[in-house]
């Protein structure tokens, strides 16, 4: 019988398999590894029998089952003993999902782990790079202090590895001692120094990563490698490049001088030198620390980059650090990359969101440096299809940049926007139109009419927003406007179109304030001026008293209280006031109780029955009940000072939350992030140029010497220079003296075939090709790599050194060129 | 700090379906953010306008705040307990969202500069992303993930470094599989060796070939006379390139100039572009963005929209009339408008020429041509095929109905439309020329098509 069963489970199971192998051919897209998500206890004890299988692929199935439970939220925790045992499986597939499920558990199970230390020690030394690097990680990965030891030795043993993408595991293997084990800072800082002196671009990125997390207050830790990192951050990956440009930005605010236009003034008006487009004069970097301007110029390319953040890192160094009137290194730089990022969408995967972010960053800026983007105002332009927050964050900046010129567009502009379906974009537009109205008085008028317009608008939300802005409108002291009385009496007679709360409590606060005003400087209208209109108002006020809103109604307690105070004699006013404060004293919510109370009593010494000053109406008066009450009675002067003293009223709102600093994600969430720190500002000491002057630069293999410095002619005024000696000898002629006769397209050089072994030499065959194609027949250079490396991909220096080498050649050129440009500018501009 | 702390694939009901690993928060890290993420989805603003219209405006924002209640981040920057807390960044894509949680001060922008690149790689892997898909191919999305971030930070970013670590699922080596030959991984080089980071080393191919896809895109804000406002022009070189070896290309432009404000692929030498305006590059293996670039100045839109609109109390009449101002055949002309909250119904008659070409289509709108005005939901599309310069002008009237008493459609409709084998600049490749250690003459194909982006006319 037991015989009998075991077999038919057999059975069962070969059938299973067999059936399983043609689900994998035959469902190439179908729901085959759906399988692997099927988590039931079952399927769970058949994975540790796969695991012990004797065949590969079982134990891969095993792995990838455990991969789903994982991804399904199971606990897979109780194979651990298992997996670990896969470790040294030959097969690279099950060992990278055994190392993919050893780094998420490793933490808890380190007893069991420490069994399988030895493979990945071995593995260090592993022919493949591959191996190496992996091992490297998860030896790094495993936070157990115990092995602290073996790891340091295997960084110590790989950091001086030949492959660059090993030591770039390096670098990241050294933030996680560090997090681990602080105390080991002081045996990972010459490790890190090696990996900084790395002449590979690879491993930029990851190595000021680390310096960023083990220690980024030790800037000065940088200085013998600024140059060398301002040179590679061309060649470095993506990635790498935002991290140095943030890493360098804050080297530059500690240790450079501040140049003298950085920050946010505009340029001083220079007399424009139309027409001499190419004239790259030399002292184009005069006056700036000659480090900073290496460091500017050199991440000049990146705003070329594909990659959003790196653009949007290379715009905030430069927001931050380049002078705002160079024409080479200069802040406006960072305008239209930015307007790309932002305007670019079509064909990108996360456009939307990348727009979306990066109006923020614009919007932020321009509220800073409204000059920057001055030119480009129609890129600000609504277009009706545009995420809310886009719409807002273009309209407040336009806010900012309406000049005297464009007003007449702007305004056209806002008004237009203010038929958005989308309230928020509606308000938004109404607030500028308010803007405009205040600050540009060749509208003013115009703009009055607009907001007078809307308030008979159907759209609730406009009509409050234009009132709003009106009430800030008549409040200032803008003498371009019409005489505020007559707009608040045209608001009071729309106060009838008016249906929402706050716009109606506005209207009531501003026709009590402005009827209050006695003094005619203030422009008051004195209790003549209103007389005939205001009373009116206050029994539009009672006769709907009852359906008003809360806010409302307080608004006309303290309308009627002003006019009594104003013209204590009035009959009519009595009788109203009275009326209105039975209203009020009845009424449900109880602020307005409240307030009624408060108001009554202050009035005490102006309603005539309390103080008898005034008695003509003296017994309408008599059902007052807190006849009683002590306490000081004010006389009317006092009460007036209480009721109608001068209150401060904001009129624009802030843009973003300016607390964090512009292209930040703190100030995208608008929350203080961990790890958040405002850059340094600008050292009032800085550091000389001596410092970074330094050994690596002088070796012969560095990498893309071209000259850190743009040679200023002696003409120009002395800056200090401090040219190593490499980069004066620097051997350029070939390239240099003949830029422009070598053709490009010379013949293909035949030994450059299979002679790539590493990235550097790839890098270095590059310049010997350059170098050849231009000197064309001359003969190879004997010493292979002293020319710049990558200079044929990016040889920064190229144009300017040939200019002033060989200046009579480039004049030829640039003249040739503008007279090529011209018509194409002419026909585009 | 350039790090992300993970990320997340949730699937279109908000369940996840892959999580990374987030070693240096707690267990339920993963779980909070869904649950803020979803909850963030349902309180969206009303999404019905809007979110079918090209870029539709509803929807929650690109990055959301997530309290975690987190110690890990309070703690290094000493701030109080409790503090801590995440930006989430999301995107949506097939109806798949993919989550980023971020918890550390970085660069805003980074998180989708990730999702960009990885989703990318996932297309280049598995075709096509859907939940199938990913569920099918999960193991090798964890492998993806595991290089591609190392504890948050980019490690192998490059999708050709990546296929050759981890190796993309082929047909053949499923067959191999399940012929249990499986496991058995025989890269044909080693791995970590490729001189240019972008490019494999021995590319095959039996034929060489190259092809360059230009494509330009026009934004333009039209009032309602047809005088532009605003207009940008971007243009995109998209690059298929099937070519063995390493060759090293020179792309060259008989205007060029007119091309600004770019952004390259890294392969492309900066120096020589600033030099000679000529690209000169080692293309990766496959497709790839070669380049985008902008146009200075302001350019013609080739279509007029002429728009008349009245709003009346609940519902409203509107009359278009389209006309060509190319010389060249316009195709795929969209016209679309969001007809506000509370649309229900739309009834137009469409007018104009027969077609050219006497293809009867069916469901003929009076007029005979197969113009669809379609309102779906409440935004109202009119879609034609092609049009000519010379033929009469399309018209479109009709009214429609709203529930509400004064309804607020858009100020503004969307034109769409495409124009094959022209740019909107006088753009042209002159020639490519193949250097590098090939022997061989690749065959060049280079396709130019203008389209339409965000073209809105006021009414």
């Amino acid at each position: 019988m037991a015989a009998l069963n075991r077999l038919s489970q057999r059975i069962r199971e070969n059938f299973a398999e067999t059936t399983r192998d043609l689900n994998l051919l035959t469902t190439s897209a179908g729901s085959s590894s759906s399988a692997y998500f099927d988590t039931s206890d079952e399927k769970l004890k058949e994975i540790s029998k796969l695991l012990e299988s004797r065949s590969e692929r079982e134990r891969l199935e095993g792995m990838k089952r455990i991969i789903a439970g994982i991804s399904k939220g199971r606990d897979m925790e109780r194979f651990f003993a298992q997996v670990v045992k896969n470790v040294v499986a030959p097969s690279i597939e099950i060992r990278k999902l055994v190392y993919i499920y050893l780094l998420r558990f490793a933490s808890t199970n380190s007893d069991l782990l420490l069994l399988s230390i030895n493979t990945f020690q071995k593995d260090l030394s592993d022919p493949s790079p591959l191996i190496r690097s992996m091992s490297l990680r998860v030896l790094t990965s495993i936070r157990v202090p115990v092995i602290q030891g073996i790891v340091m030795l295997g960084l110590k043993k790989l950091v001086n590895d030949r492959n660059p993408w090993v030591r770039k595991t390096v670098a990241g293997g050294l933030a996680k001692v560090y997090e681990m084990d602080s105390s080991s800072l002081p045996s990972l800082l010459p490790l890190l120094q090696i990996l900084l002196a790395s002449p590979s671009p690879l491993t930029l990125g990851a190595t000021l990563t680390a310096f960023s997390e083990i220690c980024p207050d030790r800037l000065d830790l940088l200085h013998p490698y600024y140059r060398h990192i301002c040179r590679l951050l061309v060649d470095a990956d993506e990635w790498g490049q935002s991290v140095a440009l943030e890493v360098l930005t804050r080297y530059a605010r500690a240790m450079l001088e501040k140049p003298d236009t950085a920050g946010s003034a505009p340029p001083a008006p220079t007399p424009k030198t139309t027409g001499d487009i190419d004239a790259e004069s030399e002292d184009e970097f005069d006056g700036l620390d000659i480090d900073l301007a290496m460091f500017l110029d050199c991440a000049r390319p990146l705003f070329q980059s594909r990659n959003p953040a790196v653009v949007l890192a290379a715009a905030r160094t430069y927001y931050h650090l380049a002078p705002s009137n160079n024409k080479a290194i200069g802040q406006e730089l960072l305008v239209l990359p930015l307007l790309r990022l932002a305007g670019s969408t079509e064909g990108r995967v996360a456009g939307k969101e990348i727009a979306s972010l990066t109006w923020e960053v614009i919007g932020s800026m321009v509220e800073e440096r409204p000059w920057l983007f001055a030119k480009h105002l129609t890129s600000f332009y609504v277009h009706t299809s545009e995420p809310v927050a886009v719409k807002t964050n273009k309209i407040r900046a336009m806010r900012v940049l309406v000049s005297a010129e464009s007003a007449q567009a702007s305004l056209r502009e806002f008004k237009y926007y203010t038929r958005d379906p989308c309230d928020i974009v509606c308000e938004e537009s109404v607030r500028a139109i308010g803007h405009c109205v205040r600050n540009q008085p060749t509208i003013a008028a115009a703009g009055l009419n607009v907001l007078m317009r809307l308030l008979k608008s159907s759209r609730d939300s406009l009509v409050a927003a234009s009132v709003i802005e009106l009430k800030s409108v008549a409040l200032s002291n803008t003498s371009s406007l019409p005489e505020p009385q007559k707009l608040v009496a045209r608001l009071a007679r729309s106060l009838d179109g008016i249906s929402n709360a706050s716009a109606r409590a506005s209207v009531f606060w501003l026709v009590g304030q402005f009827a209050a005003t006695e003094e005619k400087a203030v422009m008051g209208l004195g209790w003549e001026g209103v007389a005939p209109w205001v009373p009116d108002v206050v029994r539009k006020g009672i006769k709907g008293f009852s359906t008003e809103s809360t806010i409302a109604k307080l608004q006309i307690l303290t309308l009627a209280a002003k006019l009594l105070v104003l013209a204590p004699g009035t009959s009519l006013l009595l009788q109203l006031s009275t009326y209105l404060f039975t209203l009020a004293r009845y009424d449900q919510d109880y602020d307005v109780r409240d307030r009624a109370r408060f108001l009554g009593a202050l009035l005490r010494g102006v309603r005539p029955d309390k103080t008898g000053t005034l008695d003509q109406n003296g017994e309408a008066e008599d059902e007052d009940e807190d006849g009683e009450l002590g306490g000081v009675v004010l006389r009317r002067e006092q009460v007036r000072v209480i009721l109608m003293g001068k209150r401060a009223v904001v009129h624009d709102v802030k843009i973003g939350q300016g607390e964090y600093e512009v292209g930040s994600m703190s100030r995208a969430v608008s929350k203080r992030l961990a790890g958040y720190e405002e850059l340094p500002e600008w050292t009032d000491d800085p550091t000389d140029s001596s410092l970074r002057d330094s050994e690596i630069e002088k070796q012969p293999r560095s990498v893309v010497p071209t000259p850190p410095v743009p040679t200023p002619s002696s003409a120009s005024a002395p800056v200090p220079v401090h040219l190593s000696p490499s980069t004066s000898s620097f051997p350029k002629s070939a390239a240099g003296a003949s830029p422009y006769d070598g053709s490009p397209a010379g013949s293909v050089p035949t030994h450059v075939k299979n002679k790539f072994k590493d990235l550097d030499a790839f890098l270095n065959s590059e310049s010997e090709e350059e170098t050849e194609e231009s000197s064309e027949e001359e003969e190879r250079p004997v010493q292979p790599v002293t020319a710049p490396p990558r200079s044929a991909i990016v040889p920064e220096y190229d144009e300017e050194t040939s200019e002033e080498e060989s200046e009579e050649e480039s004049e030829e050129e640039n003249s040739e060129d503008e007279a090529e440009r011209a018509p194409l500018y002419g026909r585009y501009s | 700090m350039t790090r992300i702390d993970g990320i997340i694939i949730l699937d279109t009901n908000g369940k996840p379906i892959i999580t990374s690993n987030f070693p240096s928060h707690p267990p339920s890290y993963s779980a909070i953010h869904i649950d803020a993420f979803n909850h963030a989805l349902k309180l969206r603003p009303d999404s019905g306008a809007g979110a079918a219209l090209p870029g539709g405006y509803a929807g929650v924002e690109p990055v959301i705040w997530v309290n975690t209640l987190s110690r890990t981040a309070g703690e290094s920057v000493g701030m109080g307990v409790g503090m801590g807390g995440a930006g989430l960044c999301h995107l949506e894509r097939e109806g798949l969202r993919f989550l980023v949680p971020i918890s550390h001060e970085v660069n805003p922008l980074f998180a989708f500069s990730f999702l960009e690149s990885f989703l990318e790689t996932l297309q280049d892997y598995l075709g096509e992303i859907t939940e199938a898909t990913l569920k099918d191919n999960f193991a090798i999305v964890y492998m993806l993930i595991e290089e591609m971030l190392d504890e948050g930070h980019p490690m192998t970013m490059e999708t050709n470094m990546l296929k050759e670590i981890v190796l993309p699922p082929t047909l053949m080596r499923k067959i191999l599989n399940a012929a249990g030959v499986s496991g058995l991984q025989a890269p044909t080089t080693a791995p970590f060796t490729a001189p240019i980071p972008w490019r494999r080393p021995g590319v095959r191919h039996s034929n060489n070939e190259i092809y360059f896809d230009i494509e330009e895109t026009l934004d333009a804000i039209m009032d309602r006379r047809g005088v532009v406002l605003s207009s940008q022009l971007w243009g995109r070189i998209n690059c298929n390139s099937r070519l063995s070896g390493n060759p090293d290309l020179l792309l060259s432009f008989t205007n060029g100039k007119l091309m600004e404000n770019c952004s390259f692929h890294p392969c492309i030498r900066y120096s020589k572009w600033e030099k000679d305006g000529v690209l000169s590059f080692i293309p990766p293996d496959g497709r790839f963005r070669l380049l985008e670039y902008q146009v200075a100045g302001s350019s013609q839109v080739p279509i007029s929209l002429r728009p008349r609109v009245k709003v009346e109390d609940y519902g409203g009449k509107f009359s278009l009339t389209l006309a060509s101002r190319s010389s060249r055949p316009l195709e795929d002309i969209t016209v679309t408008i969001c007809l506000g909250a509370g649309a229900t119904s739309v009834s137009a008659t469409a007018t104009g020429d027969k077609r050219p070409l006497g293809v009867a289509p069916a469901g003929l709108a009076p007029g005979g041509r197969k113009d669809e005005a379609a309102a779906l939901g409440n935004i109202l599309r009119w879609t034609i095929s092609s049009l000519l310069s010379t033929e009469r002008p399309p018209t479109l009237t009709g009214s429609w109905t709203s529930t509400e008493r004064e309804p607020v459609p858009d100020p503004a409709f969307n034109l769409g439309f495409a124009l094959q084998h022209q740019a909107f600049s006088s753009l042209r490749v002159d020639q490519l020329r193949v250097r590098g250690d090939v022997q061989y003459k690749p065959f060049k194909g280079v396709r130019v098509v203008g389209r339409g982006g965000r073209v809105e006319v006021r009414w």
